[in-house]
């Protein structure tokens, strides 16, 4: 009887508990659920968010960095960067400077429908500005 | 006063705007990369998105990165790097400014290869440090190629390790510079 008791228990956390552990360690791992899935924190245009940019970098770093924004504008160009990953130029209405969004890993087919100079709207994470804005992780808005 | 803060390598453009066009070369997408050894572990991360500009009349050189575009194998390395180490909220860029000379006039228009030395000081961490160093500035087809490497000790940009850790972080990195640069026209 008390064989069999133990029999069930291990059965039990080998078939019911040893599963769901390992489910919640590979969805603990695997970090954020991307940014498709994140709410949006700032939503503008990428001519708002580059004049931002413009007027006073520091602020504009307080205020956007680390945050998701979904950005409106006009795109500009496609490029493959080294790395391998897709990047959207988005016009920003500047001479130099444009809004640059880098694809999140496996939303790249994503681009098949893009036309360049027609209006789009991508959702990605803030990493700052150099000449660019940069945003990373980012998926294009439908 | 509100546009005293406008980004530095757009200052830095408009402020070489009267130079000839033709001697300025821009890139976006250099390359850097940095290597640690130490006795437990190797750490190797890689920027793609450098911006440069080099103006060979005035031998003006500007590099600037931001710092969470460096791709680490790990992510827990990466995350540990931005938050704790380099701490990317507070000090988003790592910057170069200096200027360089070669033996002979670098021409635009000749494909040859230069070595130079290069001056400037180096920004990471928010802390400045003057910094000597060799490189080479190849010029084919009207296109330029510059590379540099050097060593940076982290305690020179106030990089703290744990003591945890210090095993796994070596104190002096290598770094590599490559930047595949266009003529520049306004």
């Amino acid at each position: 009887m008390e064989n069999n008791l133990i029999w069930m228990w291990r059965k039990y956390l080998v078939g019911v508990c040893l599963p769901f552990l390992v489910v919640v360690l590979m969805v603990g791992c695997s970090g954020s659920s991307g940014t498709v899935d994140r709410e949006v924190d700032f939503n503008l245009s990428a001519s708002e968010l580059m004049s931002d940019y413009q007027l006073d970098e520091g602020e504009a770093d307080g205020k956007y960095l680390d945050k998701v924004i979904e950005v409106m504008g006009v795109l500009q160009s496609v490029q493959k960067l080294k790395n391998g990953r897709i990047q959207l130029s988005l016009k920003t209405g500047e001479e130099i400077g444009s809004v640059l969004c880098n694809l999140e890993k496996g939303k790249e087919s994503a681009i098949a429908s893009l036309k360049v100079n027609s209006p789009i709207r991508v959702k990605g994470i803030c990493m700052g500005m150099l000449m660019d804005v940069l945003l990373e992780s980012s998926v294009v808005v439908n | 006063m509100k546009y005293r803060l406008i980004g530095f390598f757009v200052l830095f453009l408009l402020g070489v705007a009267s130079t000839n066009a033709q001697s300025r070369f821009l890139t976006k997408q250099g390359h850097a990369s940095f290597f640690s050894k130490a006795p437990l572990e190797d750490i190797e991360a890689h920027n793609y998105q450098v911006m440069s500009v080099i103006d060979l009349e005035d031998k003006n050189i500007a590099v600037s990165m931001l710092i969470k575009t460096f791709e680490f194998k790990k992510s827990l390395m990466q995350e540990h790097f931005n938050e704790n180490y380099l701490e990317s909220h507070k000090f988003p860029k790592a910057t170069f400014k200096g200027s360089f000379e070669s033996a002979t006039p670098i021409e635009a228009m000749k494909n040859a290869t230069y070595e130079v030395d290069i001056t400037g000081v180096l920004t990471i961490h928010g802390v400045a440090k003057d910094v000597q160093t060799k490189g080479t500035i190849t010029m084919k087809d009207g296109k330029m190629m510059a590379t540099t490497n050097f060593k940076v000790a982290l305690e020179d940009h106030d990089v703290k390790i744990p003591k945890l850790v210090v095993k796994n972080i070596a104190e002096v990195v290598d770094v590599d510079i490559q930047l595949n640069c266009e003529p520049y026209k306004t």
